[in-house]
């Protein structure tokens, strides 16, 4: 545990870009600090997940905020499992404050495919770690809210003296500048304001995506996937012109639209539906 | 209406790919319908016989309102997985909206467990409105979906959905941090020392039923190969008795590659040349000779005869922690961090490290010890020897020289064997680390035990962390 001193200027920077004065700067202790590696970043995010693991324990959590560009943070699978927690044992779960373009948040799907092509574009590539965020998001482990200005600085504050903080960077970076400091005035302070911003923002419904999830699980979507996996380069309306696909359902398009945003179906204008090795790799692991 | 049904309902699981013939086997669910219409009554019926058929197990339960009211009762209404409800009348409508309040003591709402088929005209009622408001899955049917068996398609399709999500995302999980190495440990001081240095915690608490608890703490610790291992710690409480059931409660729990016993344990110190220079603060950890239960014995009149089996421990484990002891660079990485650790934790050495094995210490002289050139002031040394395990608290300095004469042990405790006993029956390896904290005489006391636990629980991450993954789990990475 260090505190502030004059090399720290980036991270002085920063923290008065996102509002906080210098002198209450210099009064933060630095509990550890990463450069632009991806490595470094993620050595700062254990430790994050350490401390509100420990808040947890103690029931000291306090207010919990990201305020963040992609919601990446979601798809760390030790963030996820204490969010987990957090809903296991009845806390109010992790508000994420996130840029969601207006015209992605009309429609459901659309929604929830806006999240995994941020995710995919930051090298989350495995289905099974998709389904597993999303499941999280959609049992409301956390409390989403969308914005449609692009987050500024981005930071996390919990336990109520706690602050995960990011230096401006693109949002196409896969690694950043982070610190974790301790200081109740400065999260005291960019809670405030996070709260000001959630306030603003628009509520996103988390059911959603648990509704996507389970649809990815239906039975109809089996049956997309069997029949596709045995016709491949079947076109859409061939398929979808066979009655039984609604047996249960007078819409069974939403069922394929969704096994298309989730990659596991792959639709082409000139070689019609593909079945993806994740779909086959997702057909083969759901069977009960 | 029976027959046709169950042969719809196939018909359509078949088309759906679904090869399992029992689709609902394990699921409990309790079928409810409206007595108001002949048709309901024949659809409620013929439902119940479809899901049996397709392996749930089906429940009754007459007075839903005593059960909800009574604790004793109430348990069945929880260990239900599905409430199919068809409500063409009142009474059941308002079952179905009361359940769609009520919450398990664990906190989960039964609305999740709710499936409501209500007749088309009540599409724009107040039931249906208020259901829906609470997140219930609700089928609106026509009467004609009864005979052509679409009300029974669509509930097994959403009972079988249902239990597809949750099996499939249990298993996401468990695939994601299956655990491949446990850690035992025996006292709370032996808990703190080693969950305190791993990453990515977090704990597991579940009761399976009244009377049981599991409880574990996971975490991971870089691996070799640039990966992660993944770690489970269990804390046993004392004696060989429960870390043998404890331990192989965790090894069905999990599918671990080898367990390893973490703590502190009595140290048989060095009296004369030629014999270990074992002192507190130490570790102690096992050789080929692995865990000697040193009270499974036979008594005769002409004495005691030991009867215990032999014990080695895990041949990796035994083969990277002789190498690792051969490589002082290894050794001074794992003094280095033991000296990091106990600072940041504000743990210091215990009290002057003085043998006193006189039956009244407060009256007893510090043996002279052989001087060690290898010793290093404040600095512990890690054997290798035989580790003697007990359900006895040694505290009698006559039986430990007993124990080194007959076994060379170098180093009691009362775990080890109940751990090895377990692993072993699993076909999983096993490996034992020790903190030295007391001499085994009458002048044992606790004072040591902090930072013997910690020595302890530095040197197995220093050795957990030099050993690669087994490749057949690299999939198990969730990275």
């Amino acid at each position: 545990m260090v505190r502030f001193n004059s090399g720290d200027s980036l991270l002085l920077e920063t923290l008065e870009q996102a509002g906080i004065s210098a002198p209450l700067a210099r009064q933060a202790k630095i509990l550890n600090s990463s450069s632009a590696n991806s490595e470094d970043n993620e050595r700062v995010h254990r430790n994050t997940n350490t401390i509100i693991f420990e808040l947890l324990r103690n029931d000291e959590l306090g207010t919990c905020i990201h305020v963040t560009g992609g919601a990446r943070a979601l798809t760390d699978p030790f963030h996820r499992r204490i969010c987990e927690a957090m809903l296991g044992e009845n806390k109010q779960p992790f508000q994420v404050l996130y840029h969601v373009p207006s015209d992605r948040m009309g429609s459901p799907w659309d929604l929830v495919s806006w999240n995994l092509e941020q995710w995919e574009a930051k090298g989350l590539h495995r289905w099974q770690q998709k389904l597993l965020t999303i499941d999280m998001i959609g049992r409301r482990g956390v409390d989403l809210k969308g914005q449609e200005a692009q987050t500024g600085i981005q930071y996390s504050v919990f336990g109520d003296r706690y602050v995960q903080l990011q230096a401006k960077h693109s949002d196409t970076a896969l690694a950043k500048p982070i610190w974790l400091l301790e200081s109740e005035n400065i999260n005291g302070i960019l809670r405030e304001q996070a709260q000001i911003a959630l306030d603003d923002a628009t509520e996103i419904d988390e059911g959603h995506f648990h509704d996507f999830v389970g649809t990815l699980h239906s039975n109809l979507a089996r049956a997309f996937l069997a029949m596709i996996g045995r016709t491949p380069g079947i076109d859409k309306d061939g398929l979808l012109a066979d009655r039984r696909f609604y047996t249960t359902t007078l819409n069974p398009e939403i069922t394929l639209d969704a096994l298309c945003r989730m990659a596991f179906v792959l639709p082409s204008e000139h070689s019609g539906l593909t079945l993806t090795d994740s779909g086959r790799s997702f057909f083969q692991d759901t069977e009960i | 209406m029976f027959d046709y049904w169950l042969k719809v309902a196939e018909d359509h699981l078949d088309f759906c790919c679904v090869t399992e013939p029992l689709p609902l086997q394990g699921l409990s669910v309790r079928v409810r319908h409206s007595r108001s219409k002949e048709l309901y009554c024949d659809a409620g019926m013929a439902l119940g016989n479809v899901l049996a058929r397709l392996g749930a197990d089906i429940k009754s339960i007459e007075d839903i309102h005593r059960a909800l009211t009574s604790n004793i009762a109430r348990s069945s209404v929880e260990s239900i997985d599905a409430f199919v409800m068809i409500a063409g009348s009142t009474g059941v409508s308002a079952e179905a909206l009361e359940l769609s309040h009520e919450e398990a003591s664990n906190g989960r709402p039964f609305r999740k467990k709710l499936h409501v088929a209500l007749p088309v005209s009540f599409a724009e009622g107040f039931i249906r409105k208020r259901l829906e408001h609470h997140g219930v899955s609700i089928d609106l049917f026509r009467p004609e979906e009864v005979a052509d068996g679409k009300l029974c398609v669509r509930t097994v399709d959403t009972l079988v959905n249902r239990r597809r999500h949750e099996i499939s995302m249990a298993r996401r999980k468990a695939e994601e941090f299956a655990p491949t190495i446990g850690i035992v440990v025996a006292l709370q001081v032996e808990y703190e020392a080693i969950v305190h240095l791993l990453n990515d915690r977090r704990g597991q608490r579940e009761r399976d039923s009244a009377g049981t608890l599991r409880e574990y703490e996971h975490g991971t610790l870089p691996s070799h190969d640039g990966r992660k291992h993944h770690i489970v710690v269990t804390q046993v409480g004392k004696g060989n008795n429960r870390a043998s059931v404890l331990t192989e409660r965790m090894l069905s729990d999990f599918k671990l590659d080898e367990v390893i016993m973490v703590g502190v344990a009595a140290g048989i110190p060095q009296l004369q040349k030629g014999q270990a220079d074992v002192r507190l603060g130490d570790v102690v950890i096992s050789n080929e000779m692995g865990v000697i239960q040193t009270d499974f014995n036979k008594k005769t009149s002409d004495g005691v005869e030991y009867i215990y089996q032999p014990r080695p421990p895990s041949q990796a484990w035994l083969t990277r922690s002789t190498g690792l002891l051969a490589k002082p660079e290894e050794i001074a990485k794992f003094c280095t961090r033991l000296s990091q650790v106990t600072t940041a934790r504000a743990l210091r050495r215990g009290k002057r490290d003085r043998l006193i094995d006189d039956p009244k210490p407060e009256r007893g002289k510090p043996l002279r010890r052989p001087a060690n050139p290898q010793r290093i002031k404040n600095t512990p040394i890690v054997h290798a020897g035989p580790i003697g395990s007990a359900n006895t608290v040694l505290k009698n300095a006559a039986d430990r020289e007993r124990l080194r004469s007959d076994f060379k042990l170098l180093a009691v405790e009362m775990e080890a064997s109940g751990v090895a006993e377990a692993a072993m029956q699993n076909g999983t390896g096993f490996f034992v680390v020790r903190g030295i904290c007391d001499y085994a005489n009458d002048a044992k006391e606790k004072s040591w035990q902090p930072y013997a636990a910690t020595a302890a629980a530095v040197f197995a991450v220093t050795l957990i962390e030099s050993m690669p993954t087994p490749r057949g789990r690299h999939s198990r990475d969730p990275s």
